[in-house]
């Protein structure tokens, strides 16, 4: 399997309009498996001749529901699981989280949003064996970053080396590139919980972290901070 | 019960001691009435009693008679007759003596007279040196008994009186108290059913006893609530019911509106003023989709259905959680937004239902941000007394006063303006126990102020 568009996907889902446009929606980003059932029974048929690599799956069903169909499918391996539900409450979020599914998306949903989903989904779990996630190497204003081995490449030429605790922060603010991260979430990344009294820590971390990818450290334009927030950090691909 | 019975028994004690006092004062008052009212009457009636008439009869050489001192018409006052008897029985004086009473008197007569009637009439009796002198009254005005008894049973009454009334009082205080006791006994149970009661709680108590009527309309009371209470609940589940239905049946059309005019939106092959009427269905979609996830959560709010999650969470990290979720969601993007926490606040602890204070946090800043594109909005947060006080201002046009005015609770007639998002504020900020403030700001825009409980501070945070 070379591209994360080969995996098979079994989407489920009582209402066939819905079914329709899923199928449309994933053939435009490229999918080509694409299994459908309107029932429990027909997804068991599909799953007893192929194995799906991804189960979007809707959890009111007209012969049982989704989460009880995702425990029986799943019971022999792995399979990754998106429920995809009109059913808004927490307790509902929760139970299908809780049973070892990968996300939860409510209806209405945006068809990007669920693209966007599926493909984190895909990646995670078989872009692994395939081909090096792009996330890995970051495009900055004054250098390219690549995570794998922590080394920064400057425009100048120059190569220097990330510390553990700067890589792990960089890391956590390009998982989420183009939006601010609290310095909460900063320093639970790399601390853990408990993590009260490290705030200055940061700031050090964050000074030195600059001084590697910044041109000029004290007019930052790629690790920006958000005035009693956090920070942010812009790639050169961010819009 | 100990309380209310120490109560009742004080007031039994007062009012028994009450009444003995009154009923004995009323009673010697009575007495000496009467006493005073026959004495009178008696002084009336005779004027001198027989000790002094027999004072006042002295022996001449003539025979006897009454002294000088007043006439004997006045001595002898109020009596019929009188007479004077030697030892012999013979009558040796006599005044106004009928005539079948004067002969002399054998013993037994005059055995007979001293103790009962002389021929019907009372007659009083005293002994003189000179012999004994009779007064009688008139037949019918006077009462006489004699009396006899053991003089053990004198001695007896007279030992045993202190002890029988101090075992009467004993009885009567040990009385109080069991009519005391079970009358608190009785009492307690109905006030606890009236706190019960109160409460919203059912009542089923015992009818017996002196309460037993309260009792029976207090039970009857109790199952005409309980009845109503079934029927409001009943309805509210069914309301409730209906909106979560509807809003759960609807999410699917809604999903292929979305799907649909995304697709239309994103392709190129289209012209693009129809791409952009797309994406109007689309953003109106969105629309739809909030105010029915706002109905249902204002109605589950309001009836009590929607569980509340809370846990300890310090204030600093919750805010600066909301306020970057939002600054991220790219709703603000044409505002300015500042954020300034109290450092002082910074670890404060509430026990909150972080979703759902953040959705009331993120309709504030989503309004300030939606109906004044452009303004400058500010978070700023710190501690009053026991509460986490956040105030989000901006600098737009402010809140309509129609708007105000529903939020004060004012009917208004006519549209009432939509406030579904602000009410919701309202009622998540009430259900963690805090208070919300609906203003404006100055020099111009709105200002709400939003006070919420700290919980207890944990000891042993700091590092």
């Amino acid at each position: 399997m070379g591209r994360i568009q080969d995996v098979e996907i079994l989407l489920v889902d009582d209402n066939p309009e819905l079914l329709d446009l899923l199928c449309q929606t994933l053939h435009g980003a490229g999918y080509t498996c694409l299994h459908t059932a309107q029932t429990c029974a027909q997804a068991r048929a599909v799953f007893a001749q192929s194995r799906p690599g991804l189960m979007v799956l809707d959890i009111n069903l007209p012969d049982g529901d989704g989460f009880s169909l995702f425990r029986e499918l799943n019971g022999a391996g792995e399979i990754p699981a998106l429920f995809l539900s009109a059913r808004d409450a927490d307790a509902d979020r929760l139970f299908g989280l809780g049973l070892g599914a990968d996300d939860y998306l409510t209806k209405p949903f945006l068809t990007q949003e669920l693209l966007l989903r599926i493909q984190l989904i895909l990646r995670r779990v078989w872009g692994r064996s395939g081909q090096e996630s792009p996330a890995a190497i970051l495009h900055l204003a004054a250098c390219r970053v690549e995570l794998a081995d922590a080394s920064v490449h400057r425009v100048d030429g120059t190569q220097l080396t990330l510390t553990g605790t700067e890589r792990t922060i960089l890391q956590k603010l390009a998982d989420n590139r183009g939006h601010i991260v609290t310095y909460d979430a900063v320093c639970q990344a790399v601390w853990g919980q408990g993590y009260y009294g490290y705030e200055n820590s940061l700031n050090v971390h964050i000074r030195h972290l600059r001084e590697k990818i910044e041109a000029d450290p004290s007019h930052p334009r790629s690790l920006l901070t958000a005035r009693g927030l956090g920070y942010k950090l812009l790639t050169e691909e961010c819009p | 019960m100990i309380r209310t019975f120490g109560r009742m028994l004080r007031r039994y004690a007062l009012a028994v001691a009450g009444g003995v006092l009154v009923l004995t004062v009323a009673m010697l008052a009575m007495f000496v009435g009467v006493v005073a009212y026959y004495a009178d009457k008696y002084q009336e009636n005779v004027r001198y009693s027989a000790q002094q008439v027999a004072g006042a009869l002295e022996q001449t050489p003539d025979g006897y008679r009454l002294n000088s001192d007043h006439t004997t018409q006045e001595w002898l006052y109020g009596y019929e007759w009188a007479m004077l008897l030697d030892e012999q029985g013979t009558v040796v004086w006599q005044y106004h003596l009928p005539d079948q009473l004067d002969h002399a008197y054998t013993v037994t007569e005059v055995a007979s007279f001293t103790r009962w009637y002389l021929a019907d009439y009372p007659v009083f009796c005293w002994i003189t040196e000179n012999g004994l002198l009779v007064l009688g009254r008139t037949p019918g005005t006077m009462f006489r008994y004699s009396f006899y008894s053991y003089t053990e049973l004198f001695q007896g009454i007279y030992r045993g009186i202190v002890p029988t009334l101090l075992a009467i009082v004993a009885l009567v205080v040990a009385g109080c108290m069991v009519f005391s006791w079970r009358g608190a006994k009785a009492l307690t149970g109905v006030a606890r059913g009236l706190d019960t009661l109160a409460a919203g709680g059912a009542v089923q108590l015992p009818t017996v006893g002196f309460t037993a009527e309260v009792a029976r309309k207090l039970n009857q009371t109790s199952a005409r609530l309980q009845r109503q209470n079934e029927i409001i609940a009943k309805r509210d589940a069914a309301r409730t019911d209906w909106i979560a239905g509807v809003s759960h049946d609807i999410r699917t059309p809604l999903a292929l509106i979305f799907g649909y005019a995304e697709q239309l939106e994103q392709d190129p092959a289209l012209p693009s003023d129809q791409r952009n009427k797309a994406a109007a269905i689309r953003v109106q979609g969105q629309t739809i989709r909030h105010l029915i996830e706002d109905l249902n959560l204002t109605s589950k709010l309001q009836y009590n259905a929607q569980p509340l999650r809370r846990a300890p969470i310090h204030a600093g990290e919750l805010l600066r959680r909301i306020v970057t979720d939002f600054c991220n969601s790219g709703v603000g993007e044409t505002c300015t937004l500042d954020f300034d926490l109290d450092p002082l606040a910074e670890r404060l602890v509430l026990d909150a239902d972080a979703s759902l204070l953040g959705r009331a946090f993120t309709n504030l800043l989503g309004n300030s941000a939606r109906h004044n594109p452009g303004c400058a909005i500010t978070v700023h947060a710190r501690r009053e007394e026991t509460t986490l006080a956040v105030a989000v201002a901006d600098t737009g046009s402010g809140y309509p006063p129609a708007v105000l005015a529903v939020l004060e609770g004012n009917c208004l007639s006519g549209t009432q303006p939509h406030v579904l998002g602000l009410h919701i504020v309202e009622q998540i900020v009430k259900a963690h126990g805090g208070q919300v403030q609906f203003g404006q700001n100055t020099p111009h825009g709105a200002r709400t102020v939003v006070r919420l409980p700290l919980a207890e501070e944990p000891n042993s945070e700091k590092q």
